[in-house]
Protein backbone atom coordinates (compact mmCIF):
# COMPACT_ATOMS: atom_id res chain seq x y z
CA UNK A 1 0.00 0.00 0.00
CA UNK A 2 2.87 2.43 0.62
CA UNK A 3 4.50 1.52 -2.46
CA UNK A 4 1.43 2.68 -4.16
CA UNK A 5 0.59 5.61 -2.27
CA UNK A 6 4.04 6.83 -2.66
CA UNK A 7 3.84 6.29 -6.63
CA UNK A 8 0.28 8.28 -6.36
CA UNK A 9 1.97 10.92 -4.92
CA UNK A 10 1.01 10.81 -1.38
CA UNK A 11 3.54 10.94 1.55
CA UNK A 12 0.47 10.61 3.96
CA UNK A 13 -2.54 9.00 2.85
CA UNK A 14 -5.60 6.72 4.17
CA UNK A 15 -7.77 4.42 2.32
CA UNK A 16 -10.84 5.84 1.24
CA UNK A 17 -13.07 2.34 1.04
CA UNK A 18 -16.67 3.84 0.04
CA UNK A 19 -20.27 1.84 -1.72
CA UNK A 20 -21.69 3.66 -4.69
CA UNK A 21 -24.30 3.58 -7.30
CA UNK A 22 -23.86 0.84 -9.85
CA UNK A 23 -22.35 -2.19 -11.10
CA UNK A 24 -24.94 -4.94 -12.11
CA UNK A 25 -26.79 -5.54 -8.79
CA UNK A 26 -26.82 -1.71 -7.79
CA UNK A 27 -24.06 -1.37 -5.45
CA UNK A 28 -20.60 -1.48 -6.26
CA UNK A 29 -17.35 -1.02 -4.31
CA UNK A 30 -14.80 2.01 -4.46
CA UNK A 31 -11.21 2.65 -3.19
CA UNK A 32 -9.06 5.40 -3.34
CA UNK A 33 -6.19 7.07 -1.70
CA UNK A 34 -7.19 9.98 0.67
CA UNK A 35 -4.77 12.50 2.30
CA UNK A 36 -7.13 12.78 4.84
CA UNK A 37 -10.67 11.61 6.42
CA UNK A 38 -13.58 14.26 6.32
CA UNK A 39 -16.07 15.34 8.79
CA UNK A 40 -18.10 12.34 9.59
CA UNK A 41 -16.25 9.69 8.03
CA UNK A 42 -15.41 6.44 10.61
CA UNK A 43 -11.59 6.03 10.58
CA UNK A 44 -10.33 2.49 11.04
CA UNK A 45 -6.79 1.65 11.45
CA UNK A 46 -5.56 -1.95 10.53
CA UNK A 47 -1.78 -3.03 9.86
CA UNK A 48 -0.31 0.08 9.74
CA UNK A 49 -3.03 1.85 7.00
CA UNK A 50 -5.90 3.72 7.73
CA UNK A 51 -9.48 3.47 6.19
CA UNK A 52 -11.61 6.39 5.69
CA UNK A 53 -15.64 5.38 5.45
CA UNK A 54 -18.00 7.73 5.06
CA UNK A 55 -21.02 7.91 7.05
CA UNK A 56 -23.58 6.47 4.91
CA UNK A 57 -21.09 3.63 3.61
CA UNK A 58 -20.42 2.42 6.59
CA UNK A 59 -24.26 0.95 6.74
CA UNK A 60 -23.96 -1.11 3.62
CA UNK A 61 -19.66 -2.09 5.08
CA UNK A 62 -20.08 -2.87 8.51
CA UNK A 63 -18.48 -6.05 8.86
CA UNK A 64 -16.38 -6.12 5.66
CA UNK A 65 -13.52 -7.67 5.25
CA UNK A 66 -11.27 -6.14 2.23
CA UNK A 67 -8.08 -8.73 1.51
CA UNK A 68 -5.71 -8.21 -1.25
CA UNK A 69 -5.06 -11.67 -3.67
CA UNK A 70 -1.58 -11.14 -5.74
CA UNK A 71 -0.04 -12.91 -8.07
CA UNK A 72 -0.97 -14.04 -12.01
CA UNK A 73 -4.42 -15.89 -10.74
CA UNK A 74 -5.01 -13.40 -8.08
CA UNK A 75 -8.22 -10.96 -8.14
CA UNK A 76 -6.62 -8.37 -6.59
CA UNK A 77 -9.10 -6.14 -3.94
CA UNK A 78 -11.44 -8.56 -2.69
CA UNK A 79 -14.45 -7.70 -0.41
CA UNK A 80 -15.96 -10.53 1.72
CA UNK A 81 -19.47 -8.32 2.84
CA UNK A 82 -21.79 -9.60 5.18
CA UNK A 83 -24.34 -7.32 4.33
CA UNK A 84 -24.60 -8.50 0.36
CA UNK A 85 -27.90 -10.43 -0.27
CA UNK A 86 -26.14 -10.88 -3.84
CA UNK A 87 -23.39 -10.38 -5.64
CA UNK A 88 -22.96 -10.17 -9.17
CA UNK A 89 -20.67 -12.46 -11.85
CA UNK A 90 -17.63 -10.27 -11.65
CA UNK A 91 -18.14 -9.99 -7.48
CA UNK A 92 -17.46 -5.92 -7.65
CA UNK A 93 -21.03 -5.09 -7.47
CA UNK A 94 -23.72 -6.22 -4.52
CA UNK A 95 -27.08 -5.33 -2.95
CA UNK A 96 -27.98 -5.72 0.14
CA UNK B 1 -56.36 16.12 -48.45
CA UNK B 2 -59.22 14.36 -46.59
CA UNK B 3 -62.90 16.18 -47.19
CA UNK B 4 -63.77 17.05 -43.20
CA UNK B 5 -67.85 17.53 -44.23
CA UNK B 6 -69.23 14.71 -42.04
CA UNK B 7 -66.54 13.76 -40.20
CA UNK B 8 -66.12 13.77 -36.59
CA UNK B 9 -63.85 15.94 -34.77
CA UNK B 10 -61.80 12.59 -33.57
CA UNK B 11 -61.46 11.54 -37.86
CA UNK B 12 -60.55 15.32 -38.10
CA UNK B 13 -57.63 15.53 -35.42
CA UNK B 14 -56.52 11.89 -36.60
CA UNK B 15 -56.77 12.93 -40.43
CA UNK B 16 -54.45 16.33 -39.56
CA UNK B 17 -51.74 14.16 -37.40
CA UNK B 18 -51.54 11.67 -40.51
CA UNK B 19 -51.53 14.26 -43.53
CA UNK B 20 -51.40 17.97 -42.00
CA UNK B 21 -50.21 19.07 -38.43
CA UNK B 22 -52.45 18.70 -35.21
CA UNK B 23 -51.47 19.88 -31.44
CA UNK B 24 -51.84 17.41 -28.75
CA UNK B 25 -51.45 18.19 -24.91
CA UNK B 26 -50.80 14.50 -23.31
CA UNK B 27 -50.90 13.94 -19.89
CA UNK B 28 -48.35 15.73 -18.13
CA UNK B 29 -44.51 14.48 -17.81
CA UNK B 30 -42.68 14.92 -14.36
CA UNK B 31 -39.80 17.47 -14.91
CA UNK B 32 -36.81 17.61 -12.74
CA UNK B 33 -33.98 20.14 -13.69
CA UNK B 34 -30.77 18.35 -12.98
CA UNK B 35 -27.74 19.72 -12.07
CA UNK B 36 -23.99 18.73 -10.23
CA UNK B 37 -20.99 17.47 -11.60
CA UNK B 38 -21.44 13.79 -10.59
CA UNK B 39 -25.40 14.12 -12.25
CA UNK B 40 -24.24 12.86 -15.67
CA UNK B 41 -21.94 9.66 -14.26
CA UNK B 42 -24.43 8.82 -11.38
CA UNK B 43 -27.58 8.13 -14.12
CA UNK B 44 -25.15 6.52 -16.39
CA UNK B 45 -24.29 4.04 -13.85
CA UNK B 46 -28.02 3.60 -13.39
CA UNK B 47 -29.50 3.35 -16.72
CA UNK B 48 -29.22 1.47 -19.82
CA UNK B 49 -28.23 3.51 -22.02
CA UNK B 50 -25.16 5.68 -22.06
CA UNK B 51 -25.97 9.21 -20.64
CA UNK B 52 -22.42 10.41 -21.21
CA UNK B 53 -21.27 13.99 -22.01
CA UNK B 54 -22.67 15.05 -25.00
CA UNK B 55 -23.44 18.98 -26.57
CA UNK B 56 -26.08 21.25 -25.68
CA UNK B 57 -29.42 20.53 -27.69
CA UNK B 58 -28.95 17.02 -27.53
CA UNK B 59 -31.04 14.68 -25.83
CA UNK B 60 -31.41 10.81 -25.21
CA UNK B 61 -34.00 8.19 -24.09
CA UNK B 62 -32.43 5.88 -21.21
CA UNK B 63 -34.44 3.14 -18.91
CA UNK B 64 -33.49 3.42 -14.97
CA UNK B 65 -33.54 -0.40 -14.28
CA UNK B 66 -33.75 -2.38 -10.66
CA UNK B 67 -31.20 -5.24 -10.03
CA UNK B 68 -33.39 -7.58 -11.96
CA UNK B 69 -33.61 -5.68 -15.26
CA UNK B 70 -36.78 -4.55 -14.48
CA UNK B 71 -38.43 -0.82 -15.76
CA UNK B 72 -38.18 1.62 -13.21
CA UNK B 73 -39.26 4.63 -15.60
CA UNK B 74 -38.50 5.32 -19.05
CA UNK B 75 -36.47 8.88 -19.01
CA UNK B 76 -35.68 11.24 -21.48
CA UNK B 77 -32.64 13.57 -20.98
CA UNK B 78 -32.13 16.83 -22.98
CA UNK B 79 -28.77 18.44 -22.83
CA UNK B 80 -29.32 22.03 -21.82
CA UNK B 81 -26.21 24.48 -21.73
CA UNK B 82 -26.29 24.82 -17.95
CA UNK B 83 -28.36 21.54 -16.77
CA UNK B 84 -30.11 18.99 -17.64
CA UNK B 85 -34.05 18.23 -18.14
CA UNK B 86 -35.34 14.93 -17.36
CA UNK B 87 -38.60 13.97 -18.35
CA UNK B 88 -39.96 10.88 -16.10
CA UNK B 89 -43.59 9.60 -16.65
CA UNK B 90 -46.74 11.57 -15.68
CA UNK B 91 -46.62 11.69 -11.66
CA UNK B 92 -43.54 9.43 -11.33
CA UNK B 93 -40.67 12.27 -10.50
CA UNK B 94 -41.07 11.86 -6.98
CA UNK B 95 -39.95 8.16 -7.38
CA UNK B 96 -37.42 9.03 -9.70
CA UNK B 97 -36.23 11.48 -7.10
CA UNK B 98 -36.38 8.67 -4.59
CA UNK B 99 -34.54 5.94 -6.67
CA UNK B 100 -31.57 7.85 -7.37
CA UNK B 101 -31.64 9.32 -4.14
CA UNK B 102 -30.86 5.93 -2.94
CA UNK B 103 -27.80 5.00 -5.20
CA UNK B 104 -26.05 8.55 -4.00
CA UNK B 105 -23.54 8.60 -1.62
CA UNK B 106 -21.72 11.67 -1.60
CA UNK B 107 -22.37 12.16 -5.29
CA UNK B 108 -22.87 15.93 -6.46
CA UNK B 109 -26.19 15.93 -7.60
CA UNK B 110 -29.32 17.88 -7.54
CA UNK B 111 -32.53 17.25 -8.86
CA UNK B 112 -35.18 19.81 -8.62
CA UNK B 113 -38.86 19.43 -9.28
CA UNK B 114 -40.14 22.07 -12.07
CA UNK B 115 -43.23 19.75 -13.24
CA UNK B 116 -45.89 22.62 -11.95
CA UNK B 117 -43.54 25.42 -13.45
CA UNK B 118 -44.02 24.09 -17.63
CA UNK B 119 -46.50 22.37 -19.54
CA UNK B 120 -46.27 20.20 -22.77
CA UNK B 121 -47.65 20.62 -26.05
CA UNK B 122 -47.30 18.11 -28.73
CA UNK B 123 -47.63 19.07 -32.31
CA UNK B 124 -47.62 16.14 -34.26
CA UNK B 125 -47.81 15.53 -38.42
CA UNK B 126 -45.62 16.04 -41.36
CA UNK B 127 -46.27 19.93 -41.53
CA UNK B 128 -45.53 20.03 -37.59
CA UNK B 129 -41.53 21.34 -38.55
CA UNK B 130 -43.11 23.69 -40.82
CA UNK B 131 -45.53 25.03 -38.33
CA UNK B 132 -43.36 25.52 -35.58
CA UNK B 133 -40.62 26.97 -37.30
CA UNK B 134 -43.40 29.42 -39.07
CA UNK B 135 -44.32 30.14 -35.14
CA UNK B 136 -40.70 30.52 -34.35
CA UNK B 137 -39.77 32.46 -37.62
CA UNK B 138 -37.12 29.63 -37.30
CA UNK B 139 -35.51 26.16 -38.48
CA UNK B 140 -36.54 22.98 -36.40
CA UNK B 141 -36.53 20.19 -39.09
CA UNK B 142 -32.94 19.85 -38.84
CA UNK B 143 -33.77 18.61 -35.22
CA UNK B 144 -32.94 14.64 -34.67
CA UNK B 145 -34.75 12.74 -32.59
CA UNK B 146 -34.45 13.81 -29.43
CA UNK B 147 -32.69 17.00 -29.72
CA UNK B 148 -33.65 20.18 -27.89
CA UNK B 149 -33.08 24.17 -28.94
CA UNK B 150 -34.42 27.12 -26.49
CA UNK B 151 -36.67 29.37 -28.46
CA UNK B 152 -39.24 32.15 -28.17
CA UNK B 153 -42.93 31.31 -29.06
CA UNK B 154 -45.43 33.49 -28.70
CA UNK B 155 -43.52 35.78 -26.37
CA UNK B 156 -42.74 32.93 -23.89
CA UNK B 157 -39.29 31.38 -23.86
CA UNK B 158 -39.95 27.79 -24.63
CA UNK B 159 -37.87 24.68 -25.11
CA UNK B 160 -38.52 22.69 -28.21
CA UNK B 161 -37.80 18.72 -28.22
CA UNK B 162 -38.19 16.23 -31.63
CA UNK B 163 -40.43 13.27 -30.35
CA UNK B 164 -38.74 9.90 -30.98
CA UNK B 165 -39.51 5.93 -31.49
CA UNK B 166 -43.27 6.20 -31.77
CA UNK B 167 -43.69 10.12 -32.55
CA UNK B 168 -40.73 10.25 -35.00
CA UNK B 169 -40.89 13.51 -36.41
CA UNK B 170 -43.37 15.28 -33.65
CA UNK B 171 -42.62 18.45 -31.85
CA UNK B 172 -43.12 18.48 -28.08
CA UNK B 173 -42.91 22.49 -26.51
CA UNK B 174 -42.00 22.69 -23.21
CA UNK B 175 -43.42 26.20 -21.96
CA UNK B 176 -43.96 28.14 -18.71
CA UNK B 177 -47.27 27.00 -17.46
CA UNK B 178 -48.30 30.15 -17.16
CA UNK B 179 -47.80 30.26 -21.06
CA UNK B 180 -49.06 27.37 -22.24
CA UNK B 181 -52.79 28.51 -23.36
CA UNK B 182 -50.91 31.40 -25.20
CA UNK B 183 -48.33 29.05 -26.65
CA UNK B 184 -50.87 27.05 -27.67
CA UNK B 185 -53.00 29.63 -29.29
CA UNK B 186 -50.34 30.58 -31.41
CA UNK B 187 -50.05 26.94 -32.74
CA UNK B 188 -53.65 26.85 -33.46
CA UNK B 189 -54.29 30.32 -35.29
CA UNK B 190 -51.12 29.20 -37.50
CA UNK B 191 -53.41 25.75 -38.87
CA UNK B 192 -52.51 23.11 -35.87
CA UNK B 193 -55.91 21.27 -35.42
CA UNK B 194 -57.01 20.46 -31.37
CA UNK B 195 -56.69 17.14 -31.01
CA UNK B 196 -58.91 16.06 -27.45
CA UNK B 197 -57.95 14.11 -24.82
CA UNK B 198 -59.40 10.61 -25.96
CA UNK B 199 -57.94 10.88 -29.70
CA UNK B 200 -54.64 11.47 -27.87
CA UNK B 201 -55.31 8.55 -26.42
CA UNK B 202 -55.84 6.31 -29.67
CA UNK B 203 -53.19 8.00 -31.09
CA UNK B 204 -51.06 7.30 -28.43
CA UNK B 205 -51.98 3.67 -28.32
CA UNK B 206 -52.21 3.00 -32.37
CA UNK B 207 -48.78 4.63 -32.69
CA UNK B 208 -47.44 1.92 -29.74
CA UNK B 209 -45.74 4.60 -27.31
CA UNK B 210 -45.75 3.07 -24.08
CA UNK B 211 -47.01 4.60 -20.53
CA UNK B 212 -45.86 3.99 -17.10
CA UNK B 213 -48.27 1.58 -15.28
CA UNK B 214 -49.71 0.42 -18.64
CA UNK B 215 -47.23 -1.18 -20.79
CA UNK B 216 -44.67 -0.26 -18.10
CA UNK B 217 -43.57 -1.09 -15.13
CA UNK B 218 -41.38 -3.88 -12.39
CA UNK B 219 -43.30 -6.11 -14.28
CA UNK B 220 -41.66 -5.70 -17.55
CA UNK B 221 -38.26 -5.31 -18.72
CA UNK B 222 -36.99 -2.83 -21.11
CA UNK B 223 -36.12 -5.24 -24.23
CA UNK B 224 -39.64 -6.80 -23.84
CA UNK B 225 -41.40 -3.21 -23.97
CA UNK B 226 -39.49 -2.70 -27.24
CA UNK B 227 -36.85 0.40 -25.83
CA UNK B 228 -34.18 -1.06 -28.17
CA UNK B 229 -33.07 2.36 -28.76
CA UNK B 230 -32.81 3.19 -24.99
CA UNK B 231 -30.50 0.27 -24.40
CA UNK B 232 -26.63 0.24 -24.94
CA UNK B 233 -25.04 -3.15 -25.16
CA UNK B 234 -21.56 -1.76 -24.79
CA UNK B 235 -21.51 0.87 -22.40
CA UNK B 236 -20.47 -1.23 -19.71
CA UNK B 237 -22.01 -1.82 -16.17
CA UNK B 238 -24.95 -0.44 -14.77
CA UNK B 239 -27.84 -1.54 -12.52
CA UNK B 240 -29.58 -4.02 -13.56
CA UNK B 241 -27.06 -5.03 -16.93
CA UNK B 242 -26.06 -8.52 -16.39
CA UNK B 243 -29.93 -9.58 -16.63
CA UNK B 244 -30.71 -7.34 -19.77
CA UNK B 245 -27.33 -8.35 -21.25
CA UNK B 246 -28.54 -12.06 -20.87
CA UNK B 247 -31.60 -11.59 -22.39
CA UNK B 248 -30.18 -10.11 -25.48
CA UNK B 249 -27.65 -12.87 -25.73
CA UNK B 250 -29.27 -15.54 -25.20
CA UNK B 251 -32.32 -14.53 -26.89
CA UNK B 252 -34.61 -14.92 -23.85
CA UNK B 253 -37.17 -12.28 -24.60
CA UNK B 254 -40.65 -14.38 -24.53
CA UNK B 255 -42.95 -12.08 -24.85
CA UNK B 256 -43.08 -8.34 -27.10
CA UNK B 257 -44.91 -5.02 -26.65
CA UNK B 258 -47.24 -5.07 -29.79
CA UNK B 259 -49.82 -2.97 -31.45
CA UNK B 260 -52.96 -4.83 -32.10
CA UNK B 261 -56.20 -3.81 -33.96
CA UNK B 262 -60.00 -4.61 -32.63
CA UNK B 263 -63.22 -4.62 -34.80
CA UNK B 264 -64.92 -1.64 -33.65
CA UNK B 265 -67.22 -3.44 -31.36
CA UNK B 266 -64.72 -5.06 -29.33
CA UNK B 267 -63.99 -3.42 -25.88
CA UNK B 268 -61.39 -5.93 -23.85
CA UNK B 269 -60.23 -4.23 -20.60
CA UNK B 270 -56.97 -3.50 -19.97
CA UNK B 271 -55.09 -6.67 -17.89
CA UNK B 272 -57.48 -8.96 -19.88
CA UNK B 273 -55.74 -12.14 -21.19
CA UNK B 274 -54.97 -12.49 -25.02
CA UNK B 275 -55.72 -16.10 -26.53
CA UNK B 276 -54.56 -18.55 -29.01
CA UNK B 277 -54.81 -21.71 -29.74
CA UNK B 278 -56.55 -22.47 -26.79
CA UNK B 279 -53.53 -21.10 -24.55
CA UNK B 280 -52.95 -17.77 -22.95
CA UNK B 281 -51.23 -15.61 -25.68
CA UNK B 282 -50.20 -12.60 -23.85
CA UNK B 283 -52.34 -9.68 -22.14
CA UNK B 284 -54.07 -6.45 -23.20
CA UNK B 285 -52.49 -3.33 -21.87
CA UNK B 286 -54.18 -0.20 -23.65
CA UNK B 287 -57.80 0.33 -25.56
CA UNK B 288 -57.99 3.08 -27.88
CA UNK B 289 -61.34 4.93 -26.10
CA UNK B 290 -61.85 5.70 -29.68
CA UNK B 291 -62.25 4.19 -33.22
CA UNK B 292 -60.42 4.97 -36.25
CA UNK B 293 -61.81 3.68 -39.69
CA UNK B 294 -63.89 0.57 -38.00
CA UNK B 295 -61.08 -0.29 -35.78
CA UNK B 296 -60.04 0.18 -32.10
CA UNK B 297 -56.21 0.02 -31.98
CA UNK B 298 -54.93 -1.25 -28.85
CA UNK B 299 -51.28 -2.55 -27.20
CA UNK B 300 -50.72 -5.47 -25.60
CA UNK B 301 -47.93 -8.01 -24.49
CA UNK B 302 -47.55 -11.28 -26.98
CA UNK B 303 -45.71 -13.54 -26.34
CA UNK B 304 -43.04 -14.51 -29.30
CA UNK B 305 -44.69 -17.45 -31.05
CA UNK B 306 -47.35 -15.28 -31.95
CA UNK B 307 -45.93 -11.77 -32.41
CA UNK B 308 -45.71 -12.36 -36.20
CA UNK B 309 -47.69 -10.68 -38.84
CA UNK B 310 -51.34 -12.68 -39.70
CA UNK B 311 -51.46 -13.52 -36.00
CA UNK B 312 -55.04 -13.89 -34.77
CA UNK B 313 -55.92 -13.53 -31.26
CA UNK B 314 -58.72 -13.62 -29.09
CA UNK B 315 -60.07 -11.94 -25.75
CA UNK B 316 -63.21 -12.15 -24.06
CA UNK B 317 -65.06 -8.99 -23.47
CA UNK B 318 -68.21 -7.32 -22.20
CA UNK B 319 -69.99 -8.39 -25.09
CA UNK B 320 -68.67 -11.86 -25.68
CA UNK B 321 -65.27 -13.03 -27.74
CA UNK B 322 -63.62 -10.41 -29.82
CA UNK B 323 -60.56 -11.64 -32.48
CA UNK B 324 -57.84 -9.08 -32.56
CA UNK B 325 -54.92 -9.03 -35.25
CA UNK B 326 -51.62 -8.54 -34.63
CA UNK B 327 -50.11 -5.59 -36.24
CA UNK B 328 -46.36 -4.78 -35.33
CA UNK B 329 -43.88 -4.70 -32.29
CA UNK B 330 -43.54 -2.09 -30.43
CA UNK B 331 -40.07 -0.55 -31.44
CA UNK B 332 -39.02 -3.15 -33.32
CA UNK B 333 -35.44 -2.03 -34.56
CA UNK B 334 -34.02 -5.59 -33.48
CA UNK B 335 -35.31 -8.88 -33.40
CA UNK B 336 -35.51 -10.55 -29.86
Amino acid sequence: MQKLAEREGFEEFGLRMAVKGGGCSGLTYKLAFSEAPKKDDKVIEEHGVKLFVDFKSMFYLGGTVLDFSGGLNGKGFEFTNPNAKTTCGCGNSFSV
Amino acid sequence: MTQTADLTSTEISLNAAAESVALARPPMPGILRMTGEDALDLIDRLSTNEVIERPAGSGVRTVLTTNKGRVVDLLRVLYMPEHWLVFTSPGNQQRVVDWIDEFTFGEEIELEDVTEENGVITVIGPRGAELVGGVLDGDVGGLSEYQCIEATMAGMGVVINRGGVGLEGAFNVIAPSGGVETVSSALVGAGAVEMDTDTYEAFRVGAGVPVYGMELGEDVNPLEAGLWEAVSFTKGCYVGQEVVARLNTYEKVKRHLSILSFEDRATPEPGAPLMAEGKEAGKVTSVAPVVESGRRAAMGYVRKRYAEPGAILTVETGNGTATCEFVEKVGGRKEG
